[in-house]
């Protein structure tokens, strides 16, 4: 599995006035990797997760996966999306077979890989339940294997944990991560948490608000099942919010370089320090898109 | 978290809540001012046919209602109340294989919604009284005319409310739909479909209603059969208990139909229980 992104654009055009969200954003991923776009709200992360499941053009660039050009939503990729969107008119057990069947899958090959699924998430005994039934966490395990039962190659994510409380956040991670052990099909999520990012990933991709421009790629060596504490991942946090200021244009790296780029970041930066939640026109823009 | 999660499930499985409500109804004391209303506007009008005199103008509520209880097993009422009741019916399907398809167009496609809204909208303005002359020289009089009105009535609550429900739909379960493989067959008879299926039952009942309130109007005027030819047949009789008697078994017989349409919608989308 390979799935490499090459110098994906998207502008956004209103009529009046231009926002380009990502200019030239690039990276690949491998098998088996766990893999986290970390940015601040409005860095256009999850325009570029909607590109890559195919639900948005990108303006320029391409996507491959395993060298097939990506154009459209595909089985191939597996999208968990941030309040689950589990077909509440279908019970448990008839959202998880719906990717099967319309993949064509045998009936009793079916039935058999419900089985396999319902015992990976833990959900034996919930087949008969519609999704209003189910807790957070049980949703989130539901939208997951819902998406694993179509064999993805790839499994994207955008913000699986946003809709949730601080505690009901940790549990679900921890669930996440017990559950991909157990799976190992590549991830890759976006989020804005340092925290999240650090527990679940093997490799952080931080995006600038600037542009999507990647300001690092940071792998982390921790061992699995992994712990919230130790040095080695204070460290990792420290590193990564340093990072986020920087990507937001407030950190000392942007301000010591003082091209016009760093400007222009800073500009926009000021502004959505100033109101920090959804502020960027991008990522109203973004949220327009998939409203 | 599991613990809770089971509660809860316990709760919404079909037989828990349908159970609590029954006991709900019970125990609730509030249920019961219903009674204290209906009581006390028995008390104004037993006060107002006393003060009257005159049981022409203003019959007694008793005689009303044994008025009532004489048509309630009179043969001659149930054949022309079913009669009534299967032009509803049949103006009722009318509007539903109309309204239906019409609906799930526009709610889906923003091209064929700009040519069909202006249709619908003045179409809408004419009061369905003044179709009544127009249909009987098409239809001559008889079932054709309330059969119209009916359909007519209907198809709007029908068309609106399908619209209203397919657009209600969130496009994350279009796009999750195409992620997992589906073809846009699927994504109509699985996503579209069931997805606007509440809406749809709301325009059922709207158009029920409206069709039960505008069917004995028409008959009125359009017919010499029905539920409203009996209560113009009670009114030329000077039958006033009679006429009041009907108007007594209309609500009832609408108020059946509106509760048997809601239970049947509760069980149909269950699973917008929340």
């Amino acid at each position: 599995m390979r799935l490499a992104m090459k110098n994906i654009s998207r502008v956004f055009d209103n009529g009046k006035t231009k926002h380009v969200v990502l200019e030239n954003v690039g990276f690949t991923i491998g098998t088996g990797e766990f893999v986290t776009l970390l940015g601040p709200s409005g860095c256009g992360k999850t325009t570029l997760l909607n590109i890559i499941a195919g639900f948005l053009p990108a303006t320029g660039g391409t996507i491959t996966l395993n060298d097939a050009l990506v154009t459209k939503p595909g089985p191939d990729r597996g999208f968990i999306f941030q309040d689950y969107a589990l077909f509440p008119w279908m019970k448990v057990k008839d959202n998880i077979l719906y990717p099967m069947k319309r993949l064509g899958v045998p009936k009793a090959e079916r039935e058999e890989r419900l089985g396999q699924l319902m015992a990976l998430a833990q959900l034996q005994g919930k087949e008969n339940l519609y999704p209003h039934q189910l807790s957070g966490g049980m949703k989130q395990r539901t939208a997951v294997i819902r998406a694993l039962a179509a064999r993805p190659q790839v499994l994207l994510m955008d913000e699986p944990f946003g809709a949730v409380d601080f505690q009901m956040r940790m549990i679900m991670q921890e669930e996440m991560e017990a559950l991909w052990l157990k799976d190992r099909t590549t991830v890759l999520m976006v989020t804005h948490d340092v925290e999240e990012a650090i527990y679940l990933s093997d490799r952080v991709i931080v995006m600038s608000s600037d542009r999507g421009r990647i300001l690092e790629d940071i792998r982390i060596d921790l061992p699995r099942p992994r712990q919230r504490k130790g040095d080695a991942y204070h460290h990792y946090e420290d590193r990564l919010i340093d990072l986020l200021k920087t990507a937001l244009g407030t950190g000392p790296a942007e301000e010591a370089r003082g091209d016009s780029r760093a400007t222009v970041a800073l500009a926009s930066a000021a502004q959505c320090a100033a109101e920090y939640t959804g502020c960027a026109p991008q990522e109203l823009a973004a949220m327009g898109e998939r409203a | 978290m599991e613990e809770a999660a089971d509660k809860v499930s316990l709760y919404n499985t079909r037989g828990g809540w349908v159970s609590r409500d029954m006991l709900a109804s019970i125990t609730d004391r509030r249920r019961y001012t219903w009674i204290v209303s209906v009581l006390a506007l028995i008390g104004v009008w037993q006060a107002a046919a006393m003060l009257y005199g005159n049981t022409f103008i203003m019959p007694t509520p008793w005689m009303a209602i044994s008025a009532f209880g004489k048509d309630a097993i009179d043969p001659w009422i149930h054949e022309n109340l079913l009669l009534t009741i299967r032009r509803v019916m049949t103006g009722f399907g009318y509007a539903l294989v109309i309204g239906v398809p019409i609906g799930y167009l526009m709610g889906y496609s923003m091209t064929a919604r700009r040519y069909i809204d202006p249709l619908i909208d003045s179409l809408r303005q004419i009061p369905m009284m003044a179709w009544v002359p127009l249909t009987i020289v098409w239809f001559g009089l008889g079932d054709g005319p309330t059969v119209f009105l009916i359909a007519f009535v209907g198809v709007f609550a029908v068309i609106l409310n399908t619209t209203a429900g397919v657009e209600g739909i969130s496009k994350d379960y279009y796009n999750a739909a195409r992620s997992l493989g589906a073809k846009p067959w699927s994504i109509f008879a699985h996503v579209i479909v069931p997805g606007s299926f509440p809406g749809i039952l709301t325009g059922m009942r709207v158009a029920l209603g409206a069709g039960w309130m505008s069917v004995i109007c028409a008959e009125f005027v359009a017919t010499s059969a029905g539920f409203g030819f009996l209560m113009v047949d009670a009114q030329t009789r000077m039958e006033t208990d009679r006429l009041m008697g009907l108007m007594i078994m209309g609500a009832l017989v609408g108020f059946t139909i509106d509760r048997m349409l809601l239970l049947t919608s509760r069980v149909l989308a269950r699973w917008k229980v929340a």
